[in-house]
């Protein structure tokens, strides 16, 4: 069994809040060290493409390990609208 | 027409908020419960098994009733895993059910946060679903309802059962957001097995399960190692595997934790256990340590926290019946202050007490110390994996190959590797001294044997 990450979040179903419920001030990722959200996220929403951070909000499993883990509190975080984001059939 | 002011308003259908909502139904007091997911249990996941005594206190009869999986009535077993080897530490598994009248189970919470709210809810509670608590109402410099999207809740006492990310903890300034110190992710997938097979394949009768937590290090993209924690269980007819990593060892390790789960899945130990079975949901979570210091209080002015949100969690990281037992805690001190007519921070100080009589105040203590030191045992365990295996690995060639090209007899390498780094001076001495002598004897048999 050799399962993706694209394919383990498939397995999800999320509702995307219009209202993005992550914020980043990239001009604070500029200067960030080892950019650790990048290795944190578990669904790997977190890029860094040379210039900036590529970020998505759909697909996030709203555990705030990036909101944790940034040293620079870039991440502005809050949860989505209620109702909306991932919703767990077998949590 | 005034504004109605209920006597409690619960943030969060988990554990413990359910637990308080239930409580203080029972206790005949005006109680809104709100969730943000579709449903309760939604936005969950659960890592590992749960602790049903607390639940028996409040649902006597929860084995009939409630969304169980299988219970965990043996106990659990530990490995250590090495690139292709495992080593199983020595444990007890038991057979007498009448010893473990109330045995943990494995439940999805989606099904059982669900059916433990409606409970609150046939109790009395008011329930409202999809609704997001977004900011407190604050009067006279007391907190004083909270503000959602579909209108404003006005109450006597906000009870913060919101989990780690904890809302109501950040704007009524008892706590901020943890530290990556004080916070484990853990991604968990569900794998479809049928009944039958997970049975046969875990030696078990229907009804029964397993718990299996496996230490494992990790080689990092950075060149730092670092410990990565798993567990397999039994669900009735799904597998759960998880991966669980504290946030600054997977920082400074840099290997994200779905690699480590596919790694895991590829092991072969745990590839033979899982064989066959298919993906069928993915999940992530974060899980704060027990009683740690980023909280500054767990009440204020009309606000308490309970659960994850006030960091009540064992040192075995357990925290499913702290959560029903710190939000039964935080009901009897809502029900306290209500019947007084004062709800201000000096009167909930009374919640410490009924904490200390649900046992929390030293689990909070014990999980703290825990922390501190991050355990004896766990600490070998952490710095020390392979060479674990290594010494299993050699005893094992010594006993079936007959290999002898060590320089130092087992006893001697077990002391070096496990003992020397952490015991204190009057272990140490004695103990360096009785293997030196017994290398030397081991080094004469083996010339011999040579």
């Amino acid at each position: 069994m050799e399962v993706r990450l694209d394919e383990r979040l498939a397995t999800l179903s999320f509702k995307l809040d219009p209202e993005p419920h992550i914020v980043i001030r990239q001009d604070l990722c500029l200067a960030c060290v080892g950019r650790p959200c990048t290795v944190v996220c578990p669904a790997g929403l977190y890029e860094w493409d040379g210039a900036q951070i590529v970020h998505s909000c759909e697909g996030c499993l709203e555990c705030g390990s990036c909101r944790v883990i940034c040293p620079l509190e870039a991440i502005e975080w809050c949860y989505p609208l209620g109702g909306y984001g991932v919703c767990y059939r077998w949590g | 027409m005034p504004e109605r002011v209920h006597d409690c308003v619960v943030v969060g259908a988990g554990p413990a908020g359910s637990a308080a909502a239930l409580q203080m139904a029972r206790d005949g007091l005006d109680v809104v419960l709100l969730e943000r997911g579709v449903r309760p249990g939604a936005k969950n996941v659960m890592s590992g098994v749960l602790l049903t005594q607390k639940l028996h206190d409040l649902v006597p009869d929860f084995r009939d009733r409630a969304p169980l999986q299988r219970s965990i009535t043996g106990g659990y077993e530990t490995y250590v895993l090495g690139e292709a080897e495992v080593l199983r530490l020595p444990g007890i598994r038991n057979y007498r059910p009448d010893r473990y009248p109330h045995p943990p189970f494995t439940v999805f919470r989606s099904q059982f946060d669900a059916w433990f709210a409606q409970e609150a809810v046939d109790a009395g509670a008011e329930m409202f679903t999809e609704t997001l608590v977004e900011d407190l109402l604050w009067e006279d410099g007391r907190v004083a309802g909270v503000r959602t999207r579909r209108g404003d809740l006005r109450a006597r006492i906000v009870l913060g059962a919101d989990g780690v990310n904890s809302t109501v903890g950040e704007k009524s300034g008892l706590g901020a957001p943890p530290l990556p110190t004080h916070v484990s992710l853990i991604v968990r997938e569900v794998l479809d097995l049928p009944a039958e097979q997970i049975e046969e394949r875990f030696n078990l009768r229907p009804g029964e399960g397993i718990l299996s937590l496996f230490y494992g290090q990790v080689s990092g993209s950075t060149g730092q190692k670092g410990l990565y924690y798993s567990e397999l269980y039994t669900n009735q007819d799904s597998l759960s595997l998880t991966v669980e990593v504290p946030l600054d060892v997977l920082r400074a390790c840099g290997e994200p934790t779905y690699e480590v789960l596919a790694a895991r899945e590829r092991h072969p130990y745990i590839a033979r256990l899982i064989q066959g079975a298919t993906l069928r949901e993915y999940q992530a979570h974060l899980i704060p340590w027990g009683g740690v210091a980023d909280l500054a209080s767990l009440f204020g002015d009309g606000v308490l926290l309970a659960g994850d949100a006030g960091r009540f969690v064992t040192k075995e990281g357990v925290g499913s019946w702290t959560a029903m037992a710190s939000g039964t805690a935080a009901a009897r001190a809502v029900k306290h202050a209500c019947e007084r007519g004062d709800s201000s921070r000096a009167a909930l100080a009374v919640y410490l007490d009924f904490l200390d009589q649900e046992g929390l105040v030293d689990t909070q203590r014990e999980a703290r110390e825990d922390w501190s030191d991050r355990g004896w045992v766990r600490k070998v365990l952490a710095q020390n994996p392979e060479r674990l295996l290594h010494l299993a690995g050699r005893y094992y060639d010594e006993w079936v190959l007959g290999k002898g090209d060590y320089a130092h007899s087992l006893g001697a390498e077990a002391y070096h590797d496990l003992v020397e780094p952490l015991a204190p001076w009057y272990v140490r001495w004695p103990l360096g001294v009785a293997f030196r002598l017994d290398t030397r004897r081991w080094r004469k048999q083996q010339g011999k044997g040579g």
